[in-house]
């Protein structure tokens, strides 16, 4: 994935914010070593009494030297929570919250369960940031493929957790709404169903990244809801949506096709056989929905892109690409 | 001269027993302040389900300016020193302490509200609200009890031992 990347002033301020003086030490130590410095910083991993893991964007690990001792974590989740965690009641049940900048906060510690689901987390005993990254022109390499005459084709991103989806929909749904002058094309109205707010990074409703001029961010909506809410309220052209993979998920993609709308969507995964195998999915893949599914994984720090298309006969076949090949 | 100095000592000594007076009636006073304020709090978080430094915010508009303050210290020391909240509710506390006629026991039924505040979900903010009100209750019953006991008390006192100091000295 080439780009600029813009991460390292968000990563400073995330370390000054929510984290203690030692720790913000200790990462800062850690990431001198490295080609990019903070840039390359994904994720910073802290377990109670535990050293502190910092995973990078070519999927390097660095483990620090100190333990992250319980006063911290409590310091962190009080930061975090801004001393109120019932104000965050329904993220701390989700088990992550997302803060200003649009990094995500994952959260593990003892559940409390109500009727036998999950009311909330208490006792935190480990927090995973996420640090979310704008890598303007991350999409590049797809746009030409995404555009069918003047159609825009349904599109499935795929890759295991950090292999870069959300990074890449969020420039592919930033470059449709402004439009893309290079390949001449016009921008298109989009709508993001950002049901984690890691999309767009919504605080108090404003995206703190940038989507785009013609973006419309229904935040914190789940999926089936939101996408038939704004087919009816906002008429998209396009809408994108983050990890799918529900029954509800499904249908309700199936109703934004037929209203004639464009998907953009993002899912777990490793290979298209594996999506066949999906006990979801499936039907989507079998079906054709998506015109255009592209799998993400590192190989030697480097984002490798494999493109399927939906061939004829109702399956996908691999397209060859360069990105020299789209005149870029 | 004499007379002035009379005049004097009987002033000041009457002065320092309705100070000590009026000292005790500030702490009531004091006291149903808190309730007022950690009631309005209390609406806040619990309709609005706001970050406590948004709740303080807008709170702490109208409210007298020791409480204002106080609450202002909390947010401001939150957001400009990444101070986590508990330890910015126990700075303020010495805030309270020092512009205040309040005594230890409120002082303490305060502080260790800030220990809990935030920390669970809301109905366990509204039960930790209404401790701190059961506990702010008593101190103001103990405030009025002992105000109507001793205000008079320290009134006459102060009279009294400057008339005697007076007539020691003359």
């Amino acid at each position: 994935m080439t780009g600029n990347y813009i991460g390292a002033a968000r990563v400073e301020l995330l370390l000054e914010q929510y984290f203690p003086k030692e720790l913000q030490e200790n990462v800062l130590q850690c990431v001198n070593h490295l080609d990019n410095g903070l840039n390359s910083l994904q994720e910073i991993r802290c377990r109670v009494h535990k050293p502190l893991f910092l995973r990078c964007a070519q999927g390097k690990e660095i483990q620090a030297i100190d333990n992250v001792s319980s006063k911290q974590m409590r310091y962190m989740v009080n930061r975090i929570s801004q001393g109120s965690v019932y104000a965050w009641e329904e993220e701390f049940r989700r088990g992550y919250l997302t803060l200003p900048g649009g990094c995500r906060v994952g959260l593990t510690g003892k559940a409390v369960l109500e009727q036998g689901q999950i009311h909330t987390l208490t006792h935190i005993n480990g927090l995973n940031f996420r640090i979310a990254r704008a890598v303007s022109g991350a999409a590049d390499i797809l746009m030409p493929l995404l555009y069918e005459g003047d159609h825009i084709r349904n599109c499935l991103l795929v890759s295991p957790p950090g292999g870069g989806k959300t990074t890449m929909l969020r420039d592919m749904v930033r470059q449709l709404s402004d439009g893309v002058t290079v390949l001449g094309k016009p921008g298109y109205t989009v709508a993001v169903i950002d049901e984690r707010s890691e999309i767009a990074g919504c605080i108090q409703g404003i995206p703190q990244m940038d989507v785009g001029c013609r973006t419309d961010v229904l935040d914190g909506c789940s999926k089936s809801d939101g996408i038939r809410m704004v087919i009816r309220a906002m008429a998209p052209q396009i809408i994108a949506v983050d990890e799918i993979g529900t029954e509800a998920d499904v249908q309700a993609l199936e109703e934004a096709s037929e209203s004639g709308v464009a998907v953009f969507a993002t899912a777990h995964g490793i290979s298209i056989e594996g999506l066949y195998r999906h006990p979801v999915l499936y039907k989507l893949v079998k079906g054709g929905y998506f015109t255009l599914i592209v799998f993400l994984h590192w190989h030697l720090g480097q984002v490798i892109s494999e493109i399927y298309l939906r061939a004829g006969g109702g399956g996908y076949e691999a397209v060859r690409y360069h990105s020299d090949d789209w005149g870029r | 001269m004499k007379l002035f100095g009379i005049i004097l000592m009987i002033g000041a000594g009457s002065a320092m027993g309705f100070c000590k007076a009026y000292d005790l009636k500030c702490r009531t006073r004091d006291i149903i302040m808190l309730q007022n304020a950690f009631r309005l709090l209390e609406t806040e978080i619990y309709y609005t389900r706001s970050p406590v430094p948004l709740a303080l915010e807008t709170v702490s508009c109208g409210m007298p300016d020791v409480m204002q303050e106080f609450f202002r210290q909390i947010y401001q020391t939150m957001e400009q020193e990444c101070m986590p909240l508990y330890q910015a509710w126990g700075q303020a506390v010495h805030y309270l302490e020092m512009h205040s006629c309040l005594c230890e026991a409120e002082l303490d039924a305060v502080r260790s509200f800030g220990h809990s505040l935030g920390a669970g979900d809301v109905q366990e903010q509204l039960k930790n609200f209404q401790l701190l009100q059961q506990r702010l209750q008593y101190a103001l019953e103990q405030a009025e009890c002992c105000h109507t006991q001793k205000a008079r008390i320290w009134q006459y006192t102060g009279i009294c031992f400057s008339i005697a100091a007076v007539l020691l000295m003359y």
